[in-house]
């Protein structure tokens, strides 16, 4: 029968038994580093695209020196603002059938620059989604800042209660099935293979500012499911169906003040984003710095050139002591397509005034839109000149944005 | 064949000036088509004096005029668009500074009008008083570029086409705007808002010796620290800590070590300069009641509060908003900001430089204020409401580009292409009468028509008497009743007839963004004559009249009662379908 | 095709209903139609105190019920006021902050930041606002569907007279209402058409299903309930909403922490429940997967998907879970979830819908606001609310 729409794939392997690791409430999990496979599969349906949603509960706790406690108000916890709870998986994977369509690495800092890019930053404008992915920013009192204003750089504070530990969430993921503008059989797709690799702790985004050196945020996912709508296989959706995809590219730090993040993408792709994190603030012994934040490189970039194939026939001049204009490519990178799909056509390319203002520098970062799209096999060249040399590196994250086309 | 992101420079000698202002872009033939979207013009403009002089900073400079902002359309008066071999002429606009100025009022929402600040160089004032403007100096270039959107340039499906057809050679004509005053700094010149008073110390207020105004904390020093409370801010030695601790509690002696501020322990010898003194200080011992004061202790008033600005003179003349920020400890060993009151008063300014005084301490209505016991005077603050128009000053362009960003997606060129745009058509309006009315001659295929009335000095338009209306066509009125500009007909009115417009639906209503983006209040109400003619779209498709007729579009403006009509020019755009 | 703006006073207007009669071939276009000024004046038992409109649904919850005649025949009626939030939330057609919505139609985002506070407080109370504005198509489907109406159409709007509802005074209650007469405003077009026949068009009805007192009052005592519902019987439905409230909580007179909960979406908010599951069963077969829905972010999820993620953009919501998210409480904002379930049903029903339910007890931790002040094992109404897919036919509506 045909009249049901609702859809659900449980993981294909059991719970992992945590033994005691993280004390006596955390029984069963996925942890950091786990591995969980959903196999999801419709027959004679046809995916409803922007609806593919992982739930389960959290549980959090900290640790210092092996030793575990539950987290309290004081350690003010804090999940980042634009990637909510999405910073805990570090890659997703999608095959259809055998194949291997969709493996995005870094999987939460994209989320955090693409929401950045396309919602808006005040809280009273939070949409639905962003409740059940923890992803907004607070009008809470904050652990940082002086003046009356809410800090608008720090996300939601983790709930506490000693009754209870475990929060509902359900993360509508970020991958070509929810970046769809029309349905997606599954009389083309064949089985659907949906694999999530769990983010080290550390690099989830989930955040203590009241914590003490040494001491680490862990987490615990249980009850995962996957959900989804499928409605009934009509024939209509028999043209080709664009999806939005995206991958990271490999690219060495930003060490000197004249700097050239080079890569060569094995995929097609429409745009290019990079965003940067400085060595000293990436988190190492504690969870007090933010992984996924942004470092506001754009401040310092004297010079920005794109080349393509190592020649200037794309953007044809250097953008120099152009703050804006990089700024801009950036945002203008989120939204290369010709209607390929609809995103309620939220805009905020705003605040960058007020986000540079604020006590951490946290910026944008540098992207080009390449109109037309680029072949497998280009490369890209960004030719970056800092004012002054970084006194440590600059991590790099590159993505590729391109077409899934099925 | 690929997209492309192309700057094109001009030919036209520099540099351009109100008398000397056409731009020119020619766009040799070119593959692809063009994301009008996201393309801009870019100018880089610098301030001159009739003397050609730059001035010495450019300190909270805003695109603008009487408190409100401009976007930076406002310096191109006419934009044209040519296919220089077709001959086909895809605009030809006058005005459309006005008519974006106008139009985006209403339909850039708060938000959008927040993210078009930073990349085009349009001001915006923060809550905080920050202002952002790619003219004032924090954030200025090596000269300062305003970046005008073409979408803005041209209105309607052309500028908002991300695949506008470009399979020739294009001429880009822009007149730059030869009249209008487009500059203006957010506060007045040489006047620097102070953060705190400092030093302020209210006159007629005494204070016990200890934990006061001006006291010095030393290692042997002695006396009550009464007054000082956890989250309060002091100053040492020129910097400011939060206390976030004091032990032992008020009433016993101050010896080192017994103020912890900011996480350290003051030690040794220190400055404490009390910036906030409390109004209890008043209190001596035995009484209950302040020194001056009129009524008990439970609802007293101070006579005379004088503030100390700091080093730079407040500009005489100026009007200033005081804010005074209390709390009540109430045996509160913490200070809650919630119960902060904040208690805005305005005066203008006639005194001496650095010093204002208030007598008495009243709120904006004039009421004198009253407080309990124990009442704690946290700050001052002092705002400068006015801002200036830099009459004096004059835009000079000294370099253009047009930055066109190109689609690689092969097209065949159309014989005809049907596009919605704009017309403009003026009017004077003369001055002195109680009716005005005038009949357009307007194309079938216009939908939408707005009518405007900027003044003489603000591109704004505002209702300068002309407060009721009511549009016909071939004699039959468009809406059932006059109707007046404050009232909810009009408003409904404003809101059917953006909705038909496709790409401008109304966003906005002015309440909302005058009292979250003007800490300086603006005079300004900006107001628009709207009618809807015939619906625009049906299921998402263009509804186009047949032929090429004309319409009567008559327009009937009434006076308010005992006012007259103003000497000013009434401007109407049409906005319409066009087979190009 | 000249298009024309009208404005009509009302051909009869009492406290209670108002009515509005527009003759044959007028040609009204029936989305355009609304209500202006609509000016409310409450009387409150403490006097000059403000009063507000709850937030999520501003002036729109002054409305009772709807009902639309076409030649003398009542083709459509509106009367499901737990549904407004969505409703509402689902038209704006503007920006989402501070758009036309918060100004003109008193609903949405009439919360501001304070400043000194920091905290979101709000503004533009009902006494010393401008007239609001209503827009029919918000409640009416027909209006939505049909275009341009042909036949004499009638209006008739109930008004909504339990103060409760849909007015939040600062302090005390509101004793009474005045409601002056608004005009109707409506746009036509001088075009020949036919009446339009063979409309087809969703029309909201209700039905109520009660669960009864939780018999186990023991901590984390547990009550299922299966009932079955023929209320929607041989009717095709759509998308459905499940709004819960407590029998306590229904016939509650207003105090400070219930004010917190029904600032936003009203007096007619969904009830949050302790750990809370349901699923919905058609001949057997489950509607919502074989687990139905376990938590509060899935409930909420749901609701997204259903409605459209602009349902809850004012970024304040109902705490729903016993404790967790209660620490995200402050004075003026609850956060959570909220708490009405939402399903895309898309299917005819023949026979009995069946309805699985479970809920336990909080635990007592003396946390928020509803663990200690109301007895959630109270009886409870689940107010279902569904679109059921009607035909314009002949003049008369018949379901599908």
């Amino acid at each position: 029968m045909s009249e049901i729409l609702y859809n659900l794939s449980l993981p294909t392997s059991q719970e992992p038994q945590l033994n005691g690791k993280y004390g006596a409430s955390y029984k069963s999990g996925w942890g950091e580093s786990d591995r969980v496979v959903f196999k999801v599969n419709a027959p004679n349906r046809k995916m409803r695209p922007g609806t593919l949603r992982l739930n389960g509960t959290l549980q959090l706790l900290t640790q210092k020196n092996g030793v575990n406690a539950p987290v309290v108000a004081s350690d003010k916890v804090v999940m980042n603002p634009n990637a909510g709870l999405h910073g805990l998986i570090k890659s997703i994977q999608i095959k259809f059938g055998q194949s291997v369509v969709f493996f995005l690495d870094e999987y939460g800092r994209f989320v955090a620059m693409k929401k950045e890019s396309k919602e808006y930053q005040i809280d009273n404008g939070t949409l639905g989604n962003s409740l059940c992915e923890l992803r907004q920013f607070s009008n809470d009192a904050q652990p940082q800042g002086t003046d009356f204003k809410p800090n608008q750089s720090l996300g939601l504070l983790y709930p506490i209660d000693a009754g209870s530990t475990e929060l509902p969430f359900s993360l509508r993921l970020e991958c070509p099935l929810n970046n769809c503008q029309e349905h997606i059989p599954f009389n083309r797709t064949g089985e659907i293979e949906v694999s999530i690799t769990w983010q080290e702790s550390l690099k989830s985004g989930i955040v203590g500012y009241g914590l003490s050196a040494g001491q680490l945020i862990k987490y615990v996912c249980n009850n995962l499911e996957l959900r989804f709508m499928a409605d009934p296989e009509d024939g209509a959706n028999t043209g080709a169906i664009i999806m939005e995809t995206a991958s990271l590219q490999y690219c060495p730090p930003i060490l000197n003040s004249k700097a050239g993040l080079e890569f060569n993408s094995p995929n097609a792709f429409d745009a290019v984003v990079c965003s940067f994190l400085n060595v000293s603030n990436v988190p190492s012994d504690s969870s007090r710095y933010d992984y996924l934040a942004t470092e506001a490189i754009t401040e310092q970039i004297s010079q920005l050139e794109v080349k393509v194939n190592n020649t200037d026939d794309f953007l044809e001049y250097p953008l120099t002591l152009q703050t804006v204009e990089i700024l801009y490519n950036y945002l203008l990178s989120f939204q290369p397509y010709i209607n390929a799909y609809d995103d309620t056509g939220l805009k905020k390319h705003g605040l960058s005034y007020a986000k540079l203002d604020q006590t951490v520098k946290t910026g944008f970062g540098i992207g080009c839109p390449f109109f037309g799209g680029r072949d497998s096999g280009t490369t890209i060249n960004f030719n970056v000149s800092l004012n002054t040399s970084p006194t440590s590196a600059y991590n790099t994250f590159m993505y590729t944005i391109g077409r899934l086309i099925l | 064949m690929s997209g492309k992101i192309q700057r094109y420079p001009t030919s036209v000698a520099m540099p351009l000036t109100k008398t000397r202002n056409q731009l020119n872009f020619l766009i040799n033939q070119e593959e692809g088509q063009i994301d009008m979207n996201s393309s801009y013009l870019e100018l880089e403009v610098i301030l001159v004096d009739s003397d050609g002089n730059v001035p010495e900073n450019y300190n909270d400079v805003v695109l603008g005029r009487d408190n409100i902002m401009y976007n930076p359309t406002c310096i191109v008066r006419d934009a044209k668009l040519y296919g220089t071999r077709s001959g086909k002429k895809y605009q030809d606009l006058m005005y459309v500074n006005l008519l974006s100025q106008n139009l985006q009022y209403w339909t850039a929402g708060k938000n959008e009008i927040r993210a078009n600040t930073l990349w085009s160089g349009m001001g915006a004032k923060s809550q905080d008083g920050t202002v952002y403007s790619v003219f004032n100096n924090t954030y200025k270039d090596a000269n300062p570029v305003i970046r005008v959107p073409i979408k803005d340039l041209y209105p309607g499906s052309i500028g908002n086409s991300d695949m506008f057809p470009a399979g020739e050679d294009l001429s880009f004509t822009f007149l730059l705007e030869p009249y209008y005053r487009l500059f203006q700094s957010l506060t007045a010149s040489n006047y620097e808002a102070p953060e705190q008073a400092a030093s302020s110390v209210p006159a007629g207020v005494a204070f016990v010796s200890g934990g006061q105004a001006q006291s010095i904390l030393t290692a042997s020093a002695v006396g009550t620290i009464a007054g000082y409370l956890v989250n309060q801010y002091v100053t040492i030695d020129t910097n400011t800590y939060k206390i976030t601790a004091v032990t032992p509690d008020s009433g016993n002696p101050i010896v080192p070590g017994s103020i912890t501020i900011d996480g350290q322990v003051a030690v040794g010898n220190c400055t404490v300069l009390a910036l906030y003194p409390t109004l209890a200080g008043l209190v001596t011992a035995g009484t209950t009641a302040c020194n001056n004061v009129t009524t008990n202790a439970d609802n007293f008033q101070v006579s005379t509060v004088t503030a100390t600005t700091q080093a730079q003179a407040p500009a005489v003349g100026k009007t200033v908003e005081v804010n005074y920020f209390f709390y009540q400890p109430g045996g509160m060993a913490t200070v809650d900001f919630i119960s902060l009151k904040s208690t805005a008063y305005t005066k203008v300014l006639t005194s001496v430089a650095g010093v204002i005084t208030f007598s008495p301490l009243t709120d904006k209505n004039g009421t004198v204020l009253t407080f309990t016991n124990n009442t704690v005077l946290y700050g001052i603050t002092l705002d400068l409401l006015s801002g200036d128009n830099l009459d004096d000053y004059d835009w000079n362009l000294v370099n253009a580009h047009l930055v066109l960003y190109r689609r690689s997606v092969p097209f065949a060129p159309r014989q005809k292409m049907l596009v919605s745009n704009f017309e403009s058509m003026n009017i004077s309006v003369p001055s002195g009468l109680n009716k005005f009315m005038y009949t357009f001659l307007v194309n079938n295929n216009c939908y939408n028509a707005y009518g405007f009335l900027p003044t003489n000095d603000n591109m704004y338009s505002q209702a300068q008497n002309m407060g009721t209306y009511q549009y016909s066509v071939d004699n039959k009125p468009l809406t059932t009743l006059y109707l007046e500009l404050d009232k909810s007909l009009h408003t409904d009115n404003m809101v059917r007839t953006l909705k038909n417009s496709p790409y401008y639906p109304v966003k906005n209503l002015n309440q909302d963004r005058d009292d979250e983006e003007a800490p300086n209040p603006t005079e300004i109400d900006p107001i628009m004559y709207p009618a809807k003619l015939h619906p625009s779209m049906e299921k998402g498709q263009p509804i186009v009249e047949e032929g090429n007729e004309k319409v009567n579009l008559k327009l009937e403006i009434i006076a308010d009662d005992e006012q007259d009509t103003p000497g000013t020019t009434l401007f109407l755009f049409c906005e319409k379908y066009q087979e190009i | 095709m000249l298009s024309q703006i009208h404005y009509d006073p009302p051909i009869s207007h009492t406290q209670k209903q108002t009515r509005w009669q527009i003759p044959q071939d007028t040609k009204v276009v029936a989305q355009s139609i609304k209500i202006l000024d609509l000016y409310i004046n409450p009387v409150t038992s403490t006097p000059n105190t403000p009063c507000y409109f709850p937030v999520l649904v501003g002036a729109y919850g002054c409305v009772k019920k709807v009902q639309i005649g076409l030649d003398g025949r009542i083709v459509d009626v509106w009367e499901v006021q737990e549904l407004l939030p969505y409703l509402v939330a689902m038209s704006a057609d503007n920006e989402k902050n501070f758009g036309i919505n918060s100004v003109l139609y008193k609903t949405g985002n009439n919360l501001e930041l304070d400043e000194s506070s920091g905290l979101l407080t709000f503004n533009r109370p009902v006494v010393d606002s401008t007239p609001a504005t209503l827009n029919l198509n918000v409640y009416s489907g027909l209006l939505n569907s049909i275009g341009v109406i042909n036949s004499k159409l009638e209006i008739i709007i109930d008004w909504e007279q339990s103060d409760k509802k849909w007015l939040i005074p600062n302090a005390g209650t509101v004793t009474s209402v005045n409601i002056a007469p608004p005009l109707l405003s409506y746009e036509t077009l001088n075009l020949d058409i036919a009446q339009p026949d063979n409309v087809p068009y969703v029309q909201w009805e209700r039905d109520n299903w009660i669960i009864p007192q939780n018999p186990n009052t023991a901590t984390s005592g547990l009550q299922k309930v299966d009932l079955r519902s023929s209320g929607f019987n041989n009717k095709t439905l759509g998308r459905m909403l499940l709004s819960t409230c407590p029998k306590q909580i229904q016939n509650l007179a207003p105090g400070d922490e219930m004010k917190d909960l029904f600032k936003l979406h009203g007096y007619y908010m969904s009830t949050p429940m302790f750990n809370e599951t349901f699923n919905l069963a058609k001949n057997g077969r489950s509607l919502l997967t074989s687990r139905g829905v376990v938590n509060d972010a899935l409930k909420h999820a749901l609701a997204v998907d259903t409605w459209g993620e602009g349902c809850f953009s004012t970024g304040a919501h109902i705490n729903s879970k016993s404790s967790v998210l209660k620490e995200l409480q402050n004075a003026n904002i609850l956060t959570g979830y909220a708490s009405y379930g939402c399903i895309e049903v898309n299917n005819r029903v023949e026979k009995d819908f069946e309805f699985v339910y479970n809920r336990s007890n909080p635990i007592p931790t003396g946390g928020g606001a509803l663990s200690n002040t109301h007895a959630l094992n109270d009886q409870l109404s689940i107010s279902a609310v569904s679109e059921v897919e009607c035909i314009l036919r002949g003049g008369e509506k018949v379901y599908v």
